[in-house]
Parts: structure tokens; C-alpha cells; sequence
């Protein structure tokens, strides 16, 4: 054998040396998918993690205590185990002497947090999501209004965990508009700027009209509505309406209905579906004080006509367009006030329209930030176009 | 006289073939003069041919001595015809009964090759000549489809495992005086005829002269199949990768000689080997020509896809399962999960098991007599596919990893190409096992630098993708429309093969219009 061979057959034996260096079977894994998180009064973080189950994927495991930690019921295709501690990463390690995997972070989607957490203050808990390197920046975060367990623990519907039922109700929260927060990354980015309110999803448990008839459970969980942090705590809330508006005025519409009177009949509507709506937000300093310019645009189609006689020609369409582009700055303007007079924050990017348009007039007018947010004055004009009226014209030969 | 007698016996033994290649044709090289009384010829034969039972000897008059080999030869009309003919007759005359094909030889090697490849030798007393008669075909199989290369749209003849019959396949199809051929014999006991074929003008010089001396100094007792001279002339005998083409089909062949390479056919096999070869003939059919060229190169596509699929998806499904759970989806995750669950080995155990089970299931397909081969399907599919994912003691998804490898690996046309790929398949799964993607990554870079550094009779074996011949790739990873086609290969002689310009299109100034 020549040298080079022997030398080839000793680099290939080394390499089997290392033997399967940090493999880990998937099912030696223990994968998370949600965390919800809440504080006692003495400082206690309280920690409780949904794992797949993946030995029996479609069945109803109720949770087993783990540590010093709660448990509680549901969660089907998943497994849920609590834990206590001082810290997050303490809490995490209780809960692992109940969990015989390896706790698998990679795949951790949803956050849920405890109203109480939140407006004690997130930064010490997000130290170690942005830290962690397993944890990705598309973790999204929730807020849960009302009691944290309830809504961790509850039974999934359509989906078999509640992780992945959380992630649907995420993926499709553009069908209504009603929330305005998104992922870890933009909450970063958001509270990196100093100038920006960072926003998150809100949950919450509701009675279902349909439980009342005995048709579901008395009670589910709903995405909707904003939570507003400044300085990693929780500010205040944005209804369904203002969180419609706050995404209009961030540009980042891309759905959603909204009703407008018929033209001349005010008591009759037309709901108008949204396809997008883009904003341009800029901001100046006039005599120190704060001046805000936004122009929204807007497309949308006709959805649903309840106008006894309305005639669908251009004239009207244009009509129509004007109605929706002032429904949309009552909306918008909503969301504005409720920023400046309740919440006193800036979660739009007025300030960041200001730093990137004029850096001093920012520089001077930051050490008086947010409160130069809330005196601002806004002027708005919005524009919009009704594209569409659907696989029927006006007055719809169906209402004759 | 001993040392004479001596020096034919040796001829079988010790025939060797001169080590210059510069003139293989000719196996005759060393020459015993015939004596020319035929009592003391008849002796020598018959001291040759002792305990040959099927040579017969027999005497034709007073004059002379008829020699053939009854299993290969038949007695023929014009023997019957001279052994009736008393009288020694004069050479002329003797030439001319004999016929146009009768060959005249003038010492014991050809006289005995002849023989012992089916002719009928005729010695004449006080003759320095003997005249050898080309014998009647002797049982051969008919010519027939193709069996391991199926064509949808093309001809239906195969090779055979007479060469002769081989030879007027291909000559039927290149009515040219370029085509050439040249025949020597391998093999001290076996004999076997050997003949390269090209077209001069087309088929490199240098190539050419490579092929004639690497065949040419092959010594070895027995050839047996084309892959026995394969191993002796390839260029890198130690890559699990061919470098020499087999086909049974003739217009492969044809097709191959146009573009410059060179056949070697071997007596006594159907497959006939084409030099150079580079990895892009091993991903095409015939049919690739003879059937819409959107199709074709679609086609070809799908086997870049099937030969990716057979190397790497059980080694990136290892790599995934056990090192890179985070860059599935989380809803593939999850199913991979819930479908591993209690599987006792891990992923790269199971994957090299599963991949041992199919090589078994072919092996046994492959050697099983047809009457029971069902048997193994049943076997294959039921017990090792259902039973085991049933039992728990395999996932299922490594099932459908392990059948989709197998299926791709049945796309590739050429067998020992996709061999190949799955012994390289096997090895990506060790890497994928020991570090992951990594492992793949190193391994298929290590492949890459193999591949590129492979060599066909000299001509790159990953051209024209590396070195790059932009030219060529209409015909590698496209199938351009066959006017498109106007050039060979980069290595072969005389670039252009077809005239330029030759789109067809309707008549001019009809405007559309047709009647």
C-alpha cells in the first residue's frame, strides 16, 4: 500500500472517530412549540411549555405537573408541563427534570405572556429570547388578557395543538385586520430605536356565541386587538378598530372590511373589502413643535351592497372611493388619538419619519420624546379606489 | 522438425500480440511454412488435433486432405463435389471450383485459426498453398429487440452474440468506405474476435491509437464479455464511475461513430462497447433523438433530478432528521416526529439497513428464475415495506426515501452508471450520519473533484461542463431541434456535420392562407 492510500484509509478512520458528534435523533428531541410565561407576586417566574407529542399526535394529553410548576388540561397532539423560578432559564431547567428529551427550542413559535408580566415589564425575560441561539427572531408574542392558563390550556380546534392552532389564527390575522403586532425581529427593531412603541398580539378567551347554543365550548380563544409596549412594558391596548388603523397608517394594510354608508341612503351600507392599503408618513418641526403629515391609499372592492338603488358606473365608483377614503381617516385618526391622548406613545413611526427625514430637528426634539409625540398635529388626506363590485353589477337584479 | 511441430503447438498457448499496436489486425504474426507433402502436413495435424474428437480429416482422392471442425462447420457441396474428383487437379482449376471466397493460406497459424473459427481447410499434395472455405453460418441467436434498452419510437433490432451479424448492423447502416474495421483476436485459449470500429476523418487519431494499443496489449487466457477487455483498457480502473459505454442497440452505435467515437465489438456478447465516454452519455437514450425535442429535454432534466435524488435524499434525510431539525417546517417536523416515534435505531442506521434491504430485493429480482420471480415482490413490498413500518421497526418515511432512491436510480438509462451513484449514495449517508449536511457537503465536493478529474481516452469525462464548452450544452442539458445540431463533440474531428441553416419552415408569400 503506498503511502498516499494508507494516508487516505487513516483520514477516513479519524473521521469515524468523532463518531455521530452532536447528532440528536428526532425523537430524542423534545420539541417546543409554545411557551406561555407568567410572574408571581413574589418574583417567580412561571414557566409553562407545550411539546409536541409526537408518539400519539391526534390525542387529547392533558399536561403533567413538572417541578414546583402548574399543570393543566388540553392540549391535544401536545403535551404541556410548568415549571417555577427565579429566572426564565431556571424555570426552563425545573421543567426539564420532567421532560425525558431534550428540550428543543429551534421550532418555539409563540410567546404567551401574562398581562400582569407584561406591565411589570418584559426586558429581563426578552434578554434571554434574543440571547438564546436556538430561539429565532420569528417567535412571535402574545399577550394573554385574561387568565394565562386558561388560554395556554386550552382544547385546540382544527388544529391538533394550540401552537399550531396560534400559528394559523397568526398566519391569518390579514383576513381581518383586527391586530396590528408581528414577530421578535420587528419588536427589536421597534425598541432599538428608542423612538418607536413596539406592538404585540393580543389574546384573548371569549364566549363563543355558538357555546351558548351547546354547539362548541363555552369559550375560545381569539386573536385581536394590539398591545403597545414602551420600554419593554405594557402601555395599553389598541382595539379591533385601531389596530385596522394603526396598519393603515404603518402602510402595512393587506386586508380587513369596512362598512361605509350608501351614497344618499345613510342608513344603509356597503362593506367594502380592503386588498391593500400604502402610506407615506412624514414628520417636521414647526416652532418646536411636532407636525405630522400622512397620505394613505388605499384599494379595495365591493363586498356586500345593501343600497336600495345604486347604480355601479364610474361616477359612483369614484363616490363610493370617497366614502372609503374617509372611513379610512376616521379610522386611522381613531388609532392617532388614542396613541397621543391614552397611550402617549408612538407606535406609527412618526419619529422614525422625522429622524430619517431631518436627524437635528430630531436630535433636539428627542429629550422631549414621546410627550412632542402627543401634541403633534396631524394633517391626513387619504385617497382610495373601489375597484371591483363582484360577479354582479348595481342594484343587483336579486333586491328588484 | 521437432522444434516445427513445437512451434504450432505453441501458436494456442503463447499466441501474443505485439506490444507496439501498430498493427493488432493481424493475430498471424509468427508463420510456420506448410510442408508441402501432404503425408507429412496430415501428420503434423494430426499430432495438433490428437483427441480432437470433432476435427475430422478427410481425404479427398489421392490428391489431397479436407480438415474441419465438425461443430462449428458442416460439410459443404463443393466438399462432396472434390471428393468425388479422382484426379489431382491444377491449381487454377482448383481455385476456381473452390469459388471466389476460398482463401489461400501458406503456413499452419491461419490454417489453423482457420479451422478452429469454422472453415474448411483444403491441403493439396506438393502444394506450397492450402485454401481455407469460409464455412456456413453455424447456429446463431435471430436477431431481436433489445432487452435492457427499450425504445418507444425507434428500431427494433439488438445486437447479438455473433459478431459477425454485429458488424452487418452497423455496415447496413454506414454505407460509407470511412467506416472501418479491424479485427484481433484476445485470448491465448479463447480466441475471441475482437474488432474496432470508427470512421476515419471523424474518430481523433490520438484517441484512435490509444484505444488500438490499450487493446492491443491485453494478455489473458479467456474473454468472455465486452467487460472483460472494459477492465483492462480503462482509464481509472479504481473509480466506481464507467468510463466506457456499453449498448445492445445498433443505432446507438451508429449514432456514437458519427460523433467520433470508436466501437469495440466483442464475439460472443450483445454489447458493444463505445470509447470515449463521458458522464453526459451515460444520462441519454436514443430515443432521446427520435422523439420531440421538448420532450427530450425534459426528459433529460428529470434524469439530472433522478441522478441528485439517487445520490443525496437518504443522506439528506439523515442529515435532517438527525442534526438539522430546525430547518424543516415546523408541520414536517412534526409528522417526521410522530412517524419516527419508537423506532429503535437511529436515522442513519436505518437508512444504511433499508438501502442493504432494496440491494438485496434487486439481487434477488435479478437472479431469481422468472417463474418464481413474483415472489420476491411479494416478499419486498409486503414483509420489508409494510411489516416493518407496521412493527415499528423502521419509519415510513424512510420507506418512501429508500423506494423514491430506488425509482430514480431506475431512470438513469445505464446500469453500472447508476451503480455507481448508489454506491456514492451509501457513502453521502455515512457522511450525512457523522456530520450532517457538512458531511454531505465535504462528500459530494470530494465526488466533484473525482468526477473533474476523471478521464475517458484522455477526453475530460465532465465535459462540456467542466472544462466548459458552452457549444455543446444543446445537446447535454438541452435537446435543441436536430437542424440546430450542426456540431460534434469538441474532441472529435471535422467540427461540422451538417450544413447550416436548414430550418424548416411553410413556403414564402402565402400569407397564411393555405387552401
Amino acid at each position: 500500500m503506498t503511502r498516499g492510500r494508507l494516508g487516505a484509509l487513516t483520514l477516513a478512520l479519524v473521521m469515524l472517530l468523532s463518531g455521530c458528534w452532536s447528532a440528536k435523533e428526532i425523537n430524542q428531541i423534545a420539541i417546543v412549540l409554545s411557551v406561555g410565561v407568567d410572574r408571581t407576586d413574589d418574583g417567580q417566574y412561571v414557566v409553562t411549555a407545550l411539546m409536541a407529542n409526537p408518539s400519539n399526535p391526534s390525542a387529547q394529553a392533558g399536561g403533567g405537573g413538572g417541578g414546583a410548576g402548574s399543570s393543566s388540561e388540553g392540549g391535544g397532539g401536545a403535551w404541556i408541563v410548568g415549571a417555577t423560578g427565579p429566572t426564565f432559564f431556571e424555570a426552563v431547567r425545573e421543567l426539564a427534570q420532567a421532560v425525558p428529551r431534550r428540550l428543543f427550542w429551534h421550532h418555539f413559535e409563540t410567546l404567551v405572556l401574562s398581562e400582569d408580566l407584561a406591565r411589570q415589564g418584559i426586558g429581563d425575560l426578552l434578554d434571554v429570547f434574543t440571547r438564546d441561539t436556538e430561539v429565532r427572531r420569528t417567535l412571535h408574542m402574545l399577550v394573554a388578557q385574561g387568565n394565562l392558563f386558561d388560554i395556554v390550556g386550552a382544547t385546540p380546534i382544527l388544529e391538533l395543538s394550540l401552537s399550531r392552532q396560534l400559528d394559523g389564527l397568526i398566519q391569518n390575522r390579514t383576513r381581518h385586520s383586527h391586530t396590528a403586532g408581528s414577530d421578535l425581529a420587528h419588536y427589536m427593531r421597534a425598541h432599538t430605536t428608542n423612538r418607536t412603541a413596539p406592538m404585540g398580539l393580543v389574546l384573548i378567551d371569549k364566549p363563543d356565541p355558538a357555546g351558548g347554543l351547546g354547539l362548541s365550548p363555552p369559550e375560545r380563544i381569539e386573536l385581536e386587538s394590539t398591545a403597545v409596549f414602551w420600554q419593554n412594558r405594557l402601555v395599553g391596548y389598541l382595539d379591533d378598530r385601531e389596530s385596522m388603523g394603526a396598519l393603515m397608517l404603518q402602510g402595512l394594510l393587506r386586508g380587513g372590511v369596512v362598512s361605509i354608508p350608501c351614497p344618499g341612503e345613510p342608513d344603509r351600507q356597503i362593506t367594502v373589502v380592503i386588498e391593500r392599503g400604502r402610506s407615506k408618513l412624514s414628520a417636521s418641526v414647526q416652532g418646536g413643535r411636532m407636525q405630522g403629515d400622512v397620505a394613505l391609499d388605499l384599494e379595495g372592492r365591493v363586498g356586500e351592497v345593501h343600497c336600495t338603488s345604486l347604480a355601479m358606473n364610474p361616477t359612483t365608483g369614484d363616490q363610493i372611493g370617497r366614502l372609503f377614503a374617509d372611513k379610512a381617516r376616521e379610522i386611522a385618526g381613531a388609532a392617532l388619538r388614542k396613541a397621543q391622548t391614552e397611550l402617549g406613545v408612538d407606535p406609527f413611526g412618526f419619529g422614525d419619519a422625522l429622524y430619517r427625514s431631518n436627524p437635528s430637528a430630531w436630535q433636539r426634539i428627542s429629550r422631549d420624546w414621546p410627550r412632542a409625540f402627543t401634541e403633534m398635529d396631524v394633517r391626513m388626506t387619504a385617497k382610495a379606489n373601489v375597484r371591483h363590485t363582484g360577479l354582479t353589477h348595481s342594484p343587483n337584479p336579486i333586491r328588484r | 522438425m521437432a522444434g516445427k511441430e513445437a512451434g504450432v503447438r505453441r501458436f494456442l498457448l503463447q499466441q501474443k500480440y505485439q506490444r507496439t499496436g501498430a498493427s493488432p489486425t493481424n493475430a498471424q504474426t509468427a508463420s510456420t511454412p506448410l510442408d508441402s507433402h501432404l503425408s507429412a502436413a496430415e501428420q503434423r495435424l494430426r499430432a495438433l488435433f490428437t483427441d480432437c474428437e470433432d476435427i475430422l480429416f478427410r481425404p479427398l482422392g489421392q490428391w489431397g486432405l479436407a480438415i474441419y471442425c465438425t461443430s462449428l462447420a458442416e460439410g459443404d457441396h463443393t466438399l462432396e463435389h472434390l471428393m468425388t474428383t479422382s484426379s489431382p487437379v491444377d491449381p487454377q482449376a482448383l481455385k476456381e471450383r473452390l469459388g471466389a471466397q476460398a482463401k489461400a493460406v501458406q503456413s499452419y497459424e491461419p490454417l489453423v485459426a482457420g479451422i478452429l473459427s469454422g472453415s474448411t481447410a483444403i491441403l493439396v499434395d506438393a502444394s506450397p498453398k492450402a485454401w481455407l472455405l469460409q464455412g456456413r453460418q453455424t447456429q446463431a441467436r435471430a436477431v431481436s429487440e433489445p432487452q435492457a434498452e427499450i425504445s418507444v419510437r425507434g428500431p427494433r433490432d439488438g445486437f447479438v452474440e455473433d459478431r459477425a451479424v454485429n458488424l452487418m448492423l452497423i455496415r447496413r447502416r454506414l454505407r460509407h468506405p470511412a467506416l472501418k474495421v479491424q479485427t484481433l483476436y484476445l485470448g491465448r485459449v479463447s480466441q475471441t474476435a475482437v474488432s474496432l470500429v470508427w470512421i476515419e476523418g471523424i474518430a481523433p487519431d490520438p484517441i484512435l491509437t490509444e484505444v488500438r494499443t490499450r487493446v492491443g496489449r491485453i494478455d489473458l487466457d479467456l474473454v468472455l464479455e465486452g467487460s472483460t477487455v472494459e477492465e483492462f483498457i480503462e482509464d481509472h480502473p479504481y473509480s466506481p464511475l464507467p468510463t466506457i459505454n456499453h449498448t445492445e442497440r445498433p443505432d446507438r452505435v451508429t449514432a456514437a461513430l458519427a460523433e467520433g467515437r470508436i466501437a469495440i465489438l466483442v464475439d460472443g456478447t450483445p454489447f458493444v462497447m463505445m470509447v470515449p465516454a463521458l458522464m453526459a452519455d451515460f444520462m441519454q437514450t436514443s430515443d432521446d433523438y427520435y422523439q420531440s425535442f421538448y420532450q427530450s429535454t425534459l426528459v433529460r432534466w428529470i434524469r439530472i433530478g433522478g441522478l441528485l435524488v439517487t445520490m443525496m435524499l437518504p443522506g439528506i434525510y439523515v442529515a435532517l432528521t438527525a442534526f438539522h431539525q430546525e430547518i424543516m417546517p415546523t408541520p414536517l417536523l412534526l409528522s417526521t416526529a410522530s412517524a419516527r416515534e419508537g423506532v429503535p435505531m437511529p436515522a442513519v442506521v436505518e437508512a444504511l439497513v433499508m438501502q442493504l434491504v432494496f440491494e438485496i430485493v434487486r439481487e434477488a429480482a435479478v437472479r431469481m428464475p422468472r417463474q418464481i420471480g413474483s415472489a420476491v415482490t411479494i416478499v419486498g413490498a409486503l414483509v420489508i415495506g409494510e411489516s416493518a413500518v407496521r412493527a415499528g421497526l423502521i419509519s415510513a418515511p424512510m420507506v418512501i426515501v429508500v423506494s423514491l432512491t430506488a425509482l430514480s436510480a431506475f431512470i438513469l438509462p445505464n446500469y453500472s452508471f447508476t451503480l455507481a451513484f448508489r454506491l456514492i449514495s451509501v457513502g453521502l449517508i455515512a457522511m450525512a450520519g457523522t456530520f450532517g449536511l457538512l458531511g454531505i457537503l465535504v462528500g459530494e465536493i470530494a465526488l466533484l473533484i473525482h468526477l473533474c478529474g476523471l478521464r475517458s481516452f484522455g477526453v475530460p469525462y465532465m465535459q462540456p461542463l467542466s472544462p466548459v464548452k458552452f457549444a455543446s450544452w444543446r445537446d447535454v442539458l438541452l435537446r435543441l431541434p436536430l437542424f440546430m445540431l450542426v456540431r460534434r463533440p469538441p474532441w472529435a474531428q471535422n467540427q461540422q456535420r451538417m450544413a447550416k441553416g436548414q430550418q424548416p419552415a411553410p413556403p414564402p408569400g402565402q400569407g397564411g392562407a393555405s387552401p
